[in-house]
């Protein structure tokens, strides 16, 4: 599964997007702790989740074929 | 044009006014956000700014539907520019109109809090001697809505 990255979380992985091993779904807290072994350089870094484009909580359900970005705090405006 | 958009030109007013004008509208409120020069003392040389652009829309499009559900009748159309932008130049435009002035002034000061809650937007302060990826101060939580 692509996670989309911008801004600051981008900057720090080097990279538009990480990619997570995912077999159908998974919760968006065990997606959180996969980004954390795959990107290291993520830990500690606040940030959302959005699915398809809306954010998600902790408990929802993420299944492998939909579009997940990770949302740090934003500063538009 | 789109009623919410993500642009990488210069803004212009007038053209984001005619979105929301019709025959029923007496008012019509215009915000303009512009870059400036001095933050806490600290000088800024431009800003970049980025944006998830799908997910922007469409949360602009969700600000608009709150809009239109507390203050029946006001039309809104909002425009937030993204890339290098220098000093002064329009970050995001946000106009409501409504038959009547009251709430489209109300609508217009809902709607950028809202944007800087929920809209996927990210600014670069960039120095003269370094430069840095902006967060709101208010971080995220309550305001988020989340997918049912």
């Amino acid at each position: 599964m692509k996670v989309l990255l911008f801004a600051g979380l981008k900057q720090k992985v080097g990279r538009e997007f990480i990619d997570i091993p995912v077999e159908q779904s998974l919760e968006v807290s065990a997606l959180r702790e996969n980004i954390e072994e795959i990107a290291p350089t993520l830990n500690g870094e606040v940030y959302m989740v959005a699915v398809n484009e809306n954010f998600v909580r902790a408990d929802y359900r993420v299944q492998k074929e939909d579009t997940v970005a990770l949302i740090p705090p934003v500063s538009g405006g | 044009m789109k009623l919410f958009s993500v642009v990488e030109e210069p803004i212009d007013v007038n053209q984001y006014q005619q979105l929301v004008l019709n025959e029923h509208q007496g008012a019509i409120v215009t915000f303009t956000g512009h870059v400036r020069e001095w933050t806490h003392g600290t000088k800024t040389v431009h800003l970049e700014y980025e944006a998830y652009t799908p997910m922007a829309e469409k949360m602009m499009a969700q600000i608009g539907a709150e809009i239109e559900e507390r203050w029946p009748g006001v039309m809104t159309a909002m425009a937030h520019r993204i890339g290098h932008l220098n000093i002064s130049d329009i970050a995001v435009v946000i106009v409501t109109s409504s038959p009547h002035r009251k709430n489209a002034y109300e609508a217009n000061a809902y709607a950028i809090e809202r944007i800087k809650e929920i809209v996927p937007i990210w600014k670069k302060e960039v120095w003269e001697d370094g430069e840095e990826w902006i967060g709101d101060t208010k971080q995220y939580h309550p305001d988020v809505e989340e997918e049912q």
